[in-house]
């Protein structure tokens, strides 16, 4: 890892406590460096969502989870410090999986975290934000004369980049993506990919993918954890062509055949059932459902 | 019995279930409308007159004493009910409460709801008796809020869990505080959470028992919030069980009152989901 460091995890361990504990993430140490992209990998179940989550204190929205260690935004942690949590998370900004459009118009759907943090003087410069990171994201021309209909009636491919418009336009300094391109169509997934190509330059991305290609073409450095533990974190480079560890060099040759799946997880594979999250942290959706 | 017949059978219990439903809800309608409207046409002023001094004896007047009545109980009730039960409801999810808080507020909430109205009645009125208060609009407008509030917190609750947790997710992670994010799902689940408020304020305004403990029967226009009053519902009691006909009209009357009342409240709830319908996730999909 060459350039600045962005964020920085330390000892971080992250533990379901409900019936049971479950040890989701054990002792993680990770630096990911800035203006890079860095991807997450590993077999569902891994903790890849709940490393993802827990960068910005985002499962702290759900209960019985219980957190060790620390992450560091710069030199700044995260947990250990009175900055309240949605200030870490304007900072430390998240995408969902699947696509969702807050219950507003387009045009609100990307205006929504300015205003709540007041980032405007008047509605000329609101109107000139909305713009620019529709165009950052290129929905702009494809949404420019209906701004005012429901974010919820475009296309998911369209509200993919809806949600990376709406998180770009709270300016945060890193931007946490978890399997962005699961739950759309080949053609959606491309244009989500060039999106975030061309948004690596300016932030960076941390993103979760069950896709070695994609992490292959996107990724500057990957992260590949198993079960809970980091095996190991490198370039993109050295990571697929010389990777360190045993069980990454598994991992590559062996990604997608059966004999790994079945040691990895008796769950199904996400790249299968995109609306299914097969990580540990969707098997408890707290009091969601009943 | 083999299999099929066994199918067969059911088919015929839960067709015959339904016509036998739809046609008791016929009747009922037929029977209002039949009754009620015919009095309305002939001699609609009934609605906008205040009763007269000999109203219980001579039908002298009109009921407007109780539509008015049922309009103020009712509507801030329902208010009142309504903030209570949205803020009850959101407290209630995941992001605030612990699972086994929710499910035993959810019980009790059960219980309230379960609990028969009249017991309310009582409730009220023994506060009343013990503060030395009268019946009044006022206990009225506190004895519905309490019925009416298991009913619309039950529904919000399960609106809210029922939006998916993304949307909570995406507006946390742009920075939202608890109460900013509550305020996304309730509008992404604001179908559901309008049907529980219309749903609380139709069985708000249809019930008596309630009211007849804590604003009483009064037959005269009500003054003041701490004056006697009464809603539609005992009007439509007192007067069908009175021996003057004309009063027994002016009850089918206002039966058909309360029938369009409530018809009038499903038809924009209907039309209200509708149009949020488009901003929940998955949209015009859904």
């Amino acid at each position: 890892m060459t350039s600045n460091v962005a964020l920085t995890t330390d000892e971080l361990s992250v533990t379901y406590t409900g019936n049971e504990d479950v040890k989701a993430l054990n002792s993680v140490s990770l630096e990911f460096p800035s203006n890079q992209l860095t991807a997450i990998i590993g077999p569902s179940g891994c903790g890849k969502s709940t490393l993802l989550k827990s960068l910005n204190r985002l499962h702290e929205i759900q209960p019985n989870v219980e957190i060790e260690g620390d992450v560091s935004l710069g030199d700044q942690p995260i947990y250990n410090t009175d900055e309240p949590a949605p200030e870490i998370r304007r900072r430390i900004g998240y995408v969902p999986q699947t696509p969702t459009a807050l219950p507003l118009s387009i045009y609100e759907n990307v205006a929504y975290g300015v205003k709540i943090h007041g980032d405007y003087e008047d509605s000329a410069e609101l109107d000139e934000i909305v713009e620019s990171y529709l165009r950052k994201v290129n929905l702009w021309d494809e949404v420019k004369d209906r701004l005012d209909t429901p974010g919820a009636e475009l296309s998911t491919g369209q509200i993919q980049r809806l949600c990376l418009a709406r998180s770009l336009a709270v300016e945060p300094e890193v931007l946490l993506c978890d399997e962005v391109t699961s739950a759309l169509d080949p053609i959606s997934a491309e244009q989500v990919e060039e999106t975030l190509k061309s948004l690596k330059e300016e932030y960076t991305i941390i993103m979760v993918t069950h896709s070695m290609d994609q992490a292959r073409r996107l990724a500057d450095d990957v992260v590949f954890l198993y079960l809970g533990e980091l095996v190991e974190a490198n370039d993109a480079r050295t990571f697929f062509e010389n990777p360190q560890a045993e069980r990454t060099k598994e991992f590559i040759s062996g990604h997608g055949a059966s004999t790994y799946l079945e040691e990895s997880s008796d769950e199904s594979d996400s790249e299968v059932q995109p609306d299914e999250q097969a990580d540990g942290s969707r098997d408890r959706p707290a009091a969601v459902e009943q | 019995m083999d299999r099929y017949a066994k199918q067969r059978l059911v088919g015929y219990l839960a067709r015959g279930a339904t016509a036998l439903v739809v046609s008791v809800m016929l009747f009922v309608v037929g029977v209002t409308i039949f009754r009620g409207a015919r009095i309305l046409l002939t001699n609609p002023s009934i609605v906008v007159t205040p009763p007269g001094t000999q109203y219980m004896l001579r039908a002298e007047g009109g009921f407007l004493h109780a539509i008015v009545g049922s309009i103020f109980i009712v509507i801030p009730a329902t208010i009142v009910s309504m903030t209570l039960a949205v803020s009850t409801a959101v407290y209630l999810q995941s992001d605030y409460s612990s699972e086994r808080f929710s499910d035993l507020t959810n019980m009790f909430l059960n219980v309230l709801w379960g609990t028969p109205p009249i017991v309310y009645g009582v409730f009220v009125l023994t506060i009343i008796f013990a503060t030395g208060a009268r019946q009044s609009l006022l206990f009225g407008i506190i004895a519905i809020a309490i019925f009416q509030y298991p009913i619309m917190t039950r529904y919000t609750d399960e609106a809210l869990r029922s939006a998916p947790d993304t949307v909570k997710e995406a507006s946390y992670g742009l920075g939202s505080t608890r109460f900013e994010t509550a305020q996304m799902t309730v509008r992404s689940a604001l179908p559901g959470v309008i049907a529980g408020v219309i749903m609380g304020f139709a069985r708000g305004i249809g019930d008596a028992a309630t009211v007849l403990f804590t604003a009483g029967r009064s037959t005269n226009m009500p003054a003041g919030p701490m004056d006697g009053a009464t809603t539609l519902p005992i009007l439509i009691y007192e007067n069908a069980t009175s021996p003057n006909d004309e009063l027994v009209a002016q009850a089918y009357a206002a039966s058909f009152l309360l029938i369009v009342a409530v018809l009038a409240l499903i038809g924009i709830s209907k039309v209200l989901a509708g149009r949020f319908a488009r901003y929940a996730p998955g949209g015009r999909h859904s």
